[in-house]
């Protein structure tokens, strides 16, 4: 290569590094705090043991031990984005023959791996397990005498297939030579039998030691695009050996650019098109709740309306704990109690942000629960950082002391969460947080939870604590959104107001309204300009107005959605 | 203060059970029946050592009992004596070498190891008893959690180390297992169910494994708590229809409960699931099977139907008893109630008789059947000759005792508790006599039990001795519970034994 054409290539893969740094940083940086959050990495011999004793496990270990940093969006981007670039590089340096061409197709590989750290299940074990192996090829091709290049492939095959699994037959493949046939045949003979040798011990099926134990979150997914990467290394170097006709530099030039502008099309594409920004957003909102970010998540929900369980969810959450719930949750975009309290799945990721809103309710037990069940569910076994935190809190207000101790001390065995622990120790009876949760769990009646009877549970719970204004916003806004105004009603006595809260009212005039109440009778907490906009609203609506006509013209009140929302 | 009188009107329409709280009746007595152990026990946690080995009885061959100081203590010293073999180790983590232990153990049979410890200066004794005990236990490990489960498996252990094996773990497959039983701690005899997209009943019986379908159109769900007819002919199951519910008070956290469950025997040799209309009445529960030592008699649990959830804290299961005739494997119909639970207002669960045929263990807690999750749970002896049922307070803790099972000469209990820190299952094994009475139980005994104890964030499920190692391929297991075939078993209802 030139000097010029050196510069270019160290050009672009500057360009490539920051480029996939600043995507996942600023275009997917709750994805990387969601990979952290589904395990637990722990510097213990137990758990190296426990991680490393399968094919691939090694490679699993440190994918695990770089993932740790996700904890830290921008730690993350670098590691996700310097991954790319060692994929990149590395089987740049294995070929044959270095030219611009060479350097543009082997983008190829690293796109692959791109796309596929797109999917928030996608591990970073096999993209570490490509990286062990390409390097561990480039080792090998150094070695000048094709007999020890031979025999130390033939002693690395197993040891590689231990440490990356049967991503590690890329390194068998890559030590193929045309001139060797019988060497190959036992190479890859060897390659192939490595499963069978582990699968003696009887762990694992058979299957997932050819597709790799812990390459995916679901063991039974295969990722295509991860192996297409492999495939694609394999296949350029193959054809890195193939004679071109003899072109000049010019056409070198072109080639090589309309390979790299293809790539970067490609990988364009995959940014807009593959990357899944609707789990993003669900992410950054649970995130958010995690943080208690409440602020962050009114702007969030202002600039684009939350749609989903999750969202809203998320959105009420930070609402109630602002104190705006009364006042503003219509003028966001509700559909039911599902935005109160999403119902239960049998997952590893909404019943996280569900179990924050138990968590500042006061239902501690209902929190511990969908903690647990969420840090069960997570499909490959791992536990979480976040969750063990929970665990320890609402083990420490029900009073389990011997339990929350158990997960602090595995706590301490962590980078991240080791000093959390610390201060949960120190600090845990001093915490306002927990002395007031503490007093809500404080109840001499005990009852089976019920999500179908959710309307009842948080009646007793603010009864039994009037201090917990969170449980009588929910109270309030579960009976809006089932619409039984009945039961709101009802409710409204419960709790004294200075000035009643704006749907509050809305809801109030509407339930005389169709009790057919006189004006007379209307009581004097409704204010007078309230009663007025829904007497033009019920005009409006009566004289058949468009939905999108009273949308403008009503946005952000409780009528729009007793008329137009949720379908009881 | 009570809520729900205080309660407006419309929150009153709450459906769902209010339950008081539940008041522990627990208290450590001495007893009279101290065959290896007449020092006094001391409770789980008060002990200077973790896991609180003194005064316990131990059987020969069992893994060294190694343990920790607790507290603060300075350079202990301790010192193991026997007959002329002695032992000293020094500091806070006592690990016996395995060829100490066991000589130390050769030394004492019939007697005591006695230990002495320096710093806090104290002394207590270990009682080495001739009673052999089996192989080892198998047991399930999982996480006590609510409905989701994440890695389990069943496992084996050997009881004269610390290894564990793996036996079934679901990486081998999707779903999960769980009941688990063999006759008489023999290893080629057993009954396995999974749940889940690969669900099966796995049944060993003469050196062949297969796969059954246990759901008939006939019952009301698998076959599910099976105890295996000392003939190795037949088994007798439960078919329940379980569901879970979660508390909001502090003190309980799940609540799993039947809403309907039937008795049912699978004859082995025909293929075939017998009951007959006692067993499977409409207006009762029946669950929790066992047969007698001679095979004669069925005992069960049986509750009186209730509304549930709304009286759940209602449903008591007392302790029947059936005639069971071996001959034609048919259960007959001459139900006895062998303990009114309910008319006292507790409720009981697990039976196992003792192999001698003379007493009956059982759990006892205030409501329902699934005892684990009870903290009041505890273990109670039934004398089969008086009828007289007695705490068993030399083994009960202030926390849950569960699930037990005898080992195959009957002289050896184990029982799960959570008496270690309220949540995680562990095993504490006990010695049991002729007299009906145990020993202080000691804990399973680990390498390094603190660390791994406190490491290990599975439960113990289902304790059951092995006489030998269970030979268990992994991949007969993944061939069997992968493919599709499943052995149908088929279902007759007998009506007062006549048709």
């Amino acid at each position: 290569m030139t000097k010029t054409e050196k510069i270019i290539c160290s050009s672009l893969s500057l360009l490539t590094f920051i480029g996939a740094f600043l995507f996942f940083r600023l275009g997917y940086p709750y994805h990387i705090h969601y990979q952290e959050q589904c395990q637990l990495f722990q510097f213990t011999t137990e758990y190296f043991a426990s991680v490393a004793g399968v094919p691939g496990g090694l490679a699993d270990y440190i994918s695990r031990f770089l993932v740790q940093f996700f904890y830290y969006a921008d730690a993350g981007a670098f590691v996700l984005a310097a991954l790319i670039l060692a994929v990149w590089l590395l089987v740049f340096f294995i070929l044959p023959k270095r030219t611009l061409v060479s350097f543009a197709a082997s983008m190829l590989p690293a796109l692959s791996i791109f796309v596929f750290l797109l999917d928030e299940n996608a591990l970073l074990g096999p993209v570490v397990s490509l990286v062990i192996s390409l390097a561990f090829s480039l080792l090998v091709g150094k070695i000048r005498s094709g007999r020890y290049q031979f025999f130390i492939a033939l002693l690395l095959i197993p040891v590689l297939y231990m440490i990356c699994g049967p991503v590690a037959v890329v390194f068998a493949l890559l030590s193929v030579r045309k001139e060797y046939l019988w060497a190959n045949l036992i190479i890859l003979a060897f390659a192939l039998s490595c499963p069978f040798l582990f699968y003696i011990k009887g762990n694992y099926p058979l299957s997932r030691l050819f597709t790799g134990v812990h390459y995916y979150r679901y063991h039974n997914v295969i990722s295509l695009w991860q192996w297409l990467s492999v495939l694609l290394v394999v296949v350029i170097h193959a054809l890195s050996f193939v004679r071109l006709p003899q072109i000049g530099k010019k056409s070198v030039s072109i080639v090589a650019l309309t390979i790299f502008l293809t790539v970067g099309a490609a990988a364009t594409y995959a940014c807009v098109n593959v990357a899944d920004f609707k789990k993003e957003e669900m992410m950054a909102y649970d995130f958010m709740a995690r943080y208690r970010m409440w602020n962050k998540i009114l702007a969030m929900a202002s600039k684009k309306n939350p749609d989903n369980p999750t969202t809203v969810s998320c959105l009420n959450l930070a609402l109630a704990k602002s104190g705006k719930m009364a006042d503003q949750m219509f003028d966001y975009f509700q559909n039911g109690p599902d935005g109160l309290f999403p119902a239960f799945q049998k997952e590893c990721f909404s019943p996280v942000p569900t179990s924050e809103i138990y968590w500042h309710l006061g239902m501690t037990n209902a929190c511990q629960r969908y903690v647990f069940e969420a840090q069960e569910a997570i499909p490959d076994f791992q536990k979480s950082g976040r969750l063990y935190c929970r665990l320890a809190e609402t083990n420490h207000i029900n009073g389990d002391t011997g339990v929350c101790e158990k997960y602090l001390k595995a706590l301490d065995n962590t980078l991240f969460y080791s000093g959390w622990a610390r201060g949960f120790r120190a600090n845990a009876d001093k915490f306002p947080d927990y002395q007031a949760l503490k007093s809500f769990r404080k109840t001499s009646e005990d009852y089976l939870i019920s999500e179908s009877e959710m309307y009842s549970m948080l009646g007793l719970l603010y009864l039994q604590d009037k201090e917990n204004d969170m449980a009588y916003d929910y109270l309030m806004a579960y009976t809006l959104l089932i619409k039984r105004l009945d039961l709101f009603m009802d409710c409204l006595k419960l709790k004294d107001f200075r000035i009643v809260p704006k749907h509050y009212q809305e809801a109030a005039i509407l339930f005389l309204y169709e009790k057919q109440v006189s004006q007379d009778d209307i009581p004097s907490f409704i204010d007078p300009q309230i009663i007025r906009r829904f007497l033009s609203f019920v005009g409006d609506y009566s004289a058949n107005m468009s939905i999108q006509q009273l949308e403008a013209k009503y946005s952000g009140t409780y009528w729009l959605y007793y008329y137009f929302r949720y379908k009881t | 203060m009570n809520y729900i009188s205080k309660l407006p009107g419309f929150f009153a329409k709450i459906s769902l059970p209010v339950i008081a709280a539940v008041s522990m009746s627990f208290g450590i007595s001495m007893t009279s029946c101290s065959t290896f152990n007449p020092s006094e026990f001391s409770v789980q946690g008060m002990s200077v050592i973790y896991p609180d080995y003194m005064d316990v009885t131990v059987p020969q061959g069992i893994a060294p009992l190694n343990f920790m100081y607790t507290g603060k203590v300075a350079n202990p010293v301790t010192e193991f004596s026997a007959g002329d073999v002695r032992h000293t180790i020094r500091g806070r983590e006592v690990s016996i070498p395995a060829s100490k232990w066991k000589a130390l153990c050769d030394a004492a049979v019939g007697g005591a190891i006695s230990v002495k410890s320096s710093n806090p200066d104290t002394s207590w004794c270990i009682y080495v008893s001739p009673d052999k005990i089996d192989y080892g236990l198998n047991y399930r490990l999982i996480e006590p959690g609510y409905e989701v489960y994440s890695k389990m498996g069943i496992y084996e252990r050997e009881l004269a180390t610390c290894n564990q094996r793996p036996l079934i773990e679901n990486t081998e497959f999707n779903g999960c297992v769980n009941c688990h039983s063999y006759n008489r701690a023999d290893p080629n005899d057993f009954s396995l169910h999974i749940r889940g997209m690969h669900g099966a009943t796995l049944i060993r019986h003469g050196g062949e494994t297969v796969a059954y379908n246990t759901k008939t159109p006939e019952t009301i769900g698998s076959c599910v708590y099976p105890y295996w007819h000392p003939s190795g002919k037949y088994i007798a199951y439960s078919t329940n229809s379980t569901r879970q519910g979660f508390h909001v008070d502090s003190e309980k956290l799940i609540e799993v409960f039947d809403s309907a469950s039937d008795m049912l025997i699978y004859d082995i040799e025909n293929n075939s699931l017998v009951t007959n209309d006692s067993l499977s009445l409409p207006d009762y529960w029946e669950t929790f099977p066992a047969f007698s030592p001679d095979g004669s008699t069925l005992y069960f649990c049986r509750a009186a139907k209730k509304e549930i959830p709304g009286g759940l804290k209602d449903v008591r299961y007392n302790l029947c008893s059936v005639s069971f005739d071996a001959e034609s494997g048919r259960p007959g119909t001459d139900v006895r109630v062998l303990v009114d639970a309910e008319a006292e207002g507790y409720s009981i669960s697990f039976p196992r008789p003792s192999h001698d045929g003379k007493y009956l263990i059982y759990t006892r807690s205030d409501y329902g059947n699934f005892s684990i999750w009870h903290h009041e749970a505890d273990l109670y002896c039934l004398n089969l000759e008086t009828g007289e049922s007695r705490q068993m307070s030399e083994i009960n803790s202030p926390d849950t005792e569960s699930y037990h099972s005898f080992s195959s000469n009957g002289r050896w209990m184990v029982f799960s508790s959570r008496r270690d820190d309220g949540l995680f299952t562990r095993l504490y094994i006990t010695h049991f006599d002729e007299n009906g009475c145990a020993t202080k139980p000691f804990m399973l005994p680990q390498k390094n039990p603190a660390e791994y104890y406190t490491k290990l964030f599975f439960s113990y499920n289902v304790p059951e001795f092995v006489s030998a190692p269970v030979e268990m391929s992994h991949h007969d297991n993944q061939r069997i519970i992968r493919s599709k075939e499943r052995k149908q078993m088929s279902f007759r209802l007998y009506f007062f034994g006549k048709y």
